[in-house]
């Protein structure tokens, strides 16, 4: 889901022309949108999975306050995506728990 | 008002001075401990939580392998969880220089039976994936290094001193002492008026304001150490505690997952807990440099806390010969919990049995002072 027609910011006018992998599905990205939009508009709603009770958790405040959309960025685990910039070829990994480190 | 008596006056509720009470205690003397503010409020809870052996001064090497004998089984005997990892220790060389130093050290303290090695760049990074190659040289590794929550540790020490019968006083602070010839007659309290057999004085950095009550000078200087964290990450992120040496800084992983990284102690004015933007850009831009993974780890929070000096940087665990009764152990110098255990236990048979069970001599106070203090106590 996107809005194309911001009341305040006016029609969509940037274009899908670069790729992010999500747990190996290539999905398409603006530049210079966040991670979490681009997943939004793929229709990827869970992001991770908690630690105690794995229960679902996604984009929450969007400002990198809540740290809720914690997900593996390039390997790096706890990387708030509401925050992150896209890049080409980013690899994204749903994230359960505190997430692996592999760096 | 009633003069409140025991048989040893602690001041100071940081882990020297719980894990003291909890010794005296459990050999059936009465103790009473104060404490300025509460319990592991000061460095004792707000260190790294390193148990390190390898690397420190020869005179404290015994008292370091006593006392990881003794973390091994510190839950169990205090009966609360004190979170104690045998993760080992590792520090990193950036010049031959250093790595010479290295050598020999290990060959030292291989000789006094620790189980210590040097390991090369490939090793070091090993054992901490996240150590950028380029910048170090080599090593030293320590397997039965380890770590331990300070928190938890020095408050289950209290606890259990408690448990055992010492009376724990927090908030409180002691205004002055009265001494009578050579013997310390009375102690006032926020609290009233109490009174020792044997004072003793560990009080870390403050342990020169208590002396200069009795006009005794004791050469400890407070040292500010500021430490970062980082968000809860995947355990692995940050094991062994590590060290870069020269002054770069140090990491370590606690149990729920948070990265410590850590400043080393600089000179400070006052006793003065602020944290410094020069230390938060030092410390970030070593880790990154070190640990390049770690730029993109957010930090969570940041503070400080003050450690305790001696020009040798080794403690005074020591009885004054002017002042009867009244003696120092402090000045730890940044290094102290790990010995924390073993310091309670050999203070305690100093102060029972008049001999430890390891000795004590290196870290006599009259080593600064070759000469008498009597001058300074008699004004």
């Amino acid at each position: 889901m996107r809005i194309e027609n911001h009341p305040i910011l006016g029609p969509l006018s940037n274009k899908p022309t670069i790729e992010i992998e999500v747990d190996g599905k290539k999905i398409p990205a603006i530049p210079g949108e966040m991670i979490s939009s681009a997943l939004i508009a793929a229709g990827i709603r869970v992001f991770r999975r908690t630690l105690k009770k794995n229960e679902p958790r996604s984009y929450f405040c969007g400002i990198g306050q809540c740290t809720d959309c914690m997900m593996i960025v390039d390997n790096v685990p706890g990387v708030r995506v509401c925050i992150t910039p896209v890049k080409e070829g980013m690899q994204i990994k749903t994230q359960i728990g505190l997430g692996t480190w592999e760096v | 008002m009633e003069l409140e008596k025991a048989d040893v006056l602690i001041v100071g509720g940081g882990i020297m001075g719980s894990s003291l009470a909890y010794h005296l205690a459990k050999e059936k003397k009465s103790v009473i401990l104060l404490e300025k503010s509460h319990v592991g409020a000061e460095a004792s809870g707000r260190n790294g939580g390193g148990v390190r052996q390898q690397s420190r001064d020869p005179a404290e090497l015994p008292l370091a392998m006593k006392s990881v004998e003794m973390w091994s089984g510190l839950s169990e005997e205090l009966s609360y969880d004190v979170e104690y990892k045998r993760a080992g220790n590792l520090i990193v060389a950036r010049t031959p220089q250093q790595l010479e130093a290295f050598e020999s050290r290990v060959k030292r303290e291989r000789k006094a039976g620790l189980d210590v090695r040097m390991v090369t760049p490939d090793e070091a990074c090993r054992l901490l994936p996240s150590l950028n190659k380029e910048d170090i040289i080599g090593g030293t590794y320590c397997p039965t290094d380890g770590t331990a929550n300070p928190i938890r540790t020095t408050f289950a020490f209290a606890r259990a001193a408690k448990a055992a019968g010492a009376k724990i006083y927090t908030c409180t602070e002691i205004i002055g002492m009265e001494l009578a010839g050579n013997v310390i007659n009375v102690v006032e309290t926020t609290r009233g008026k109490m009174w020792g057999e044997v004072v003793v004085n560990a009080a870390g950095p403050w342990a020169p304001v208590i002396g200069r009550m009795i006009g005794v000078d004791i050469p400890i200087q407070p040292k500010r150490c500021q430490i970062m964290v980082t968000q809860q990450l995947p355990d692995g992120a940050c094991t062994p505690f590590s060290e870069v040496s020269g002054g770069y800084g140090w990491w370590t992983q606690t149990l729920h997952g948070n990265v410590l990284l850590g400043h080393n102690s600089r000179p400070v004015d006052q006793y003065d807990y602020g944290v410094t933007f020069e230390a938060i850009a030092f410390q970030t831009h070593q880790t990154v440099k070190f640990l390049p993974s770690f730029g993109k780890v957010p930090v969570i929070r940041c503070y400080s806390g003050i450690t305790a000096w001696t020009p040798d940087a080794i403690p005074i665990i020591s009885y004054l010969t002017e002042v009867k009764g009244f003696l120092i152990d402090a000045g730890y110098s940044g290094h102290g919990f790990c010995l924390g255990p073993v310091s309670g236990k050999l203070v305690s048979e100093l102060i029972l049995k008049g001999k430890p069970s390891l000795p004590l001599d290196s870290f006599d106070y009259y080593r600064f002072h070759k000469g008498s203090i009597k001058e300074a106590i008699s004004h």
